[in-house]
């Protein structure tokens, strides 16, 4: 059955507060396959939302994937077809790209073959046994986006990922996210920077405002 | 000032706890005041007793050095620098204040020592632990200036963590030991010893009068408690130094027996060292008891750090109260394997509700 008419991710009752201070409420929220943007003010929560989406924090509600893999039920098959490029991505420091992409192939069941191809691109290969501690952000964040398009993931969320990038890193970025999507990947992606449709094929873009996602067209 | 000293000396405070934690377990937990006498008039009265304190006294600068130096070579910190432009003598009272801030441990114990000196007549036997302070303060102050002086040399070195000679295995438990050994071995190291002391200890009294189980089983109980240090650290790393492993597809199941064999490992060499000076005094089915224990322990603890993300002090609490509890169990002959089947299994919820 194609996937298309069905929700990739649907959310329902999400809250997550720390403390006593709310950071999302979210009633109801759900997309089909594409390309989105997630806007939204410093600080409005988008960083957090995407943790909750990847598995990092706890929080109320329910994540579902495809109309039945459920977060809370099915974690690890939930976690295996969702990947989170972070916005500043921490790696302990004595650690290689290389441990990272060898742990990353045996966790997400990827091959090394797609390792290797990802680390080509981004230009990773040069540096793959410098220890992360020794990276300069830009190097990091390459790494940390190349990690988030290895396995089958079936929706790719990537936090301000043109943020310390070269030109020619967002170019490949592009280029994979284009890639990917034939391959009916889905992405959230957050940016300050505003995305042209053109580039990527924007599906939609939404805001988070007042702690909730609404429709920013 | 404020700001300085808060940001420098507060963060030394805050990053050392778990090190500070220990010293002050060892210093106040295993030593009686007698014994705390008995040093101080070692150090004053023995013909190197100035020297052993003069060599632990710089160590500890030197601990509190690399921090600052450090801390101020980190990007965060350049902020610091505007304090040159202050006049020479602002200036260097406040890095009097700093330096003396990182020394008020030592401050402390050698009030103690002339406290101990006037108690015991030998007041001019104490004028070198004031004289040692003194030049410790300074030379501090000086190196702090002489920073303030090259910012350049600040911001411009990154920290390169050494290279291991062999393939770093694919292994998040290596990664967690590796991690322990490169980035907190002084609590590493505190810990195991101050865990390996009291085994050696309570080893020790067991073998001097016949005694049953539940000594060396309350006297472990007590020595495996110099190991949550380590089990607040592994949990650091597990929720802190990348949260993002989180968002691994790994099962709970892995996850949980991963922290078991890591606590499993964090305690071998006190099995070991059970084995080695207990091999006379128990039998091998009775050490393995005690050290089951002694793993449950531990695991309880670190599955009720999950609850709240404490602080290791707020953490503490929880771990007195459990050690009472366990003792007076162990007194009214509680089986020690159910005892410790039970904290498992204590351990195995908390940790499956919380996280």
């Amino acid at each position: 059955m194609s996937l298309s008419g069905m929700p990739v991710l649907n959310l329902s009752g999400i809250r997550k507060d720390f403390g006593n201070h709310q950071v999302l409420s979210i009633p109801e929220w759900s997309i089909s396959e594409g390309i989105y943007w997630i806007q939204g003010e410093n600080g409005a929560g988008k960083s957090t939302l995407f943790r909750v989406l990847a598995g990092m924090l706890p929080f109320s509600g329910q994540v579902v994937l495809d109309g039945s893999v459920d977060l809370r039920k099915d974690p690890v098959k939930y976690r295996l077809r969702v990947t989170l490029g972070e916005a500043e991505p921490l790696y302990p420091s004595f650690l290689t790209p290389a441990d990272l992409v060898e742990f990353m192939v045996r966790t997400r069941k990827a091959t090394s073959h797609q390792a290797r191809d990802l680390m080509d691109r981004f230009g990773i290969t040069s540096y793959q046994h410098q220890p992360v501690g020794a990276c300069s952000s830009g190097m990091v964040k390459k790494l940390s986006l190349a990690l988030s398009f290895l396995g089958a993931p079936r929706l790719i969320i990537l936090d301000e990922p043109l943020i310390t990038i070269d030109r020619e890193a967002g170019e490949t970025l592009f280029g994979l996210i284009k890639e990917y999507r034939e391959q009916s990947v889905t992405f959230l992606i957050s940016s300050h920077q505003v995305f042209t449709s053109g580039a990527i094929g924007l599906t939609r873009s939404f805001h988070l405002k007042n702690k909730d996602l609404v429709p920013a067209d | 000032m404020h700001t300085l000293f808060r940001s420098t000396v507060g963060e030394f405070y805050r990053q050392r706890a778990g090190f500070f934690l220990i010293v002050i377990l060892l210093a106040f937990g295993f030593l009686s005041a007698r014994e705390h006498v008995g040093i101080a008039v070692f150090l004053l009265a023995d013909k190197y007793g100035m020297i052993s304190l003069a060599i632990v006294w710089v160590l500890y600068t030197l601990m509190a050095q690399i921090f600052w130096n450090a801390l101020w070579s980190s990007p965060g910190y350049s902020f610091v620098y505007h304090a040159r432009l202050l006049p020479a003598a602002r200036r260097f009272s406040w890095l009097g204040v700093l330096a003396a801030g990182f020394l008020i441990p030592p401050l402390l114990y050698g009030a103690w020592i002339v406290n101990v000196a006037l108690g015991e007549g030998i007041f001019d036997r104490s004028i070198p632990v004031l004289c040692i302070w003194a030049g410790m303060w300074l030379v501090l102050i000086l190196w702090a200036n002489r920073k303030l002086s090259n910012q350049d040399t600040a911001v411009s070195k990154k920290n390169v963590p050494a290279a291991l000679r062999f393939k770093r295995p694919v292994s998040w438990v290596f990664w967690t030991l590796e991690w322990l050994l490169r980035e907190k071995s002084l609590t590493l190291l505190l810990c195991k010893a101050g865990s390996l002391l009291f085994t050696i200890t309570t080893l020790a009294y067991y073998g001097t009068d016949d005694y049953d189980l539940r000594l060396p089983a309350i006297g472990l109980s007590m020595a495996v408690l110099a190991n949550i240090g380590l089990s607040y650290e592994v949990f650091h790393w597990e929720t802190n130094i990348w949260p993002w492993a989180r968002s691994l597809p790994i099962s709970f199941l892995t996850r949980t027996g991963r922290l078991i064999l890591v606590h499993f490992l964090l305690l071998a060499p006190d099995f070991l060292l059970t084995i080695r000076y207990g091999y006379h005094l128990l039998g091998f089915d009775e050490m393995s008891k005690i050290f089951f224990l002694q793993l449950s322990v531990l695991l309880w603890y670190h599955s009720s750090l999950y609850k709240e993300k404490p602080l290791l002090e707020d953490s503490l609490g929880a771990v007195f109260i459990l050690f009472i509890v366990l003792t007076v169990l162990i007194l009214y002959s509680t089986p020690l394997v159910l005892l410790a089947a039970a904290l498992l299994a204590g351990g195995f919820l908390n940790f499956y509700r919380r996280t």
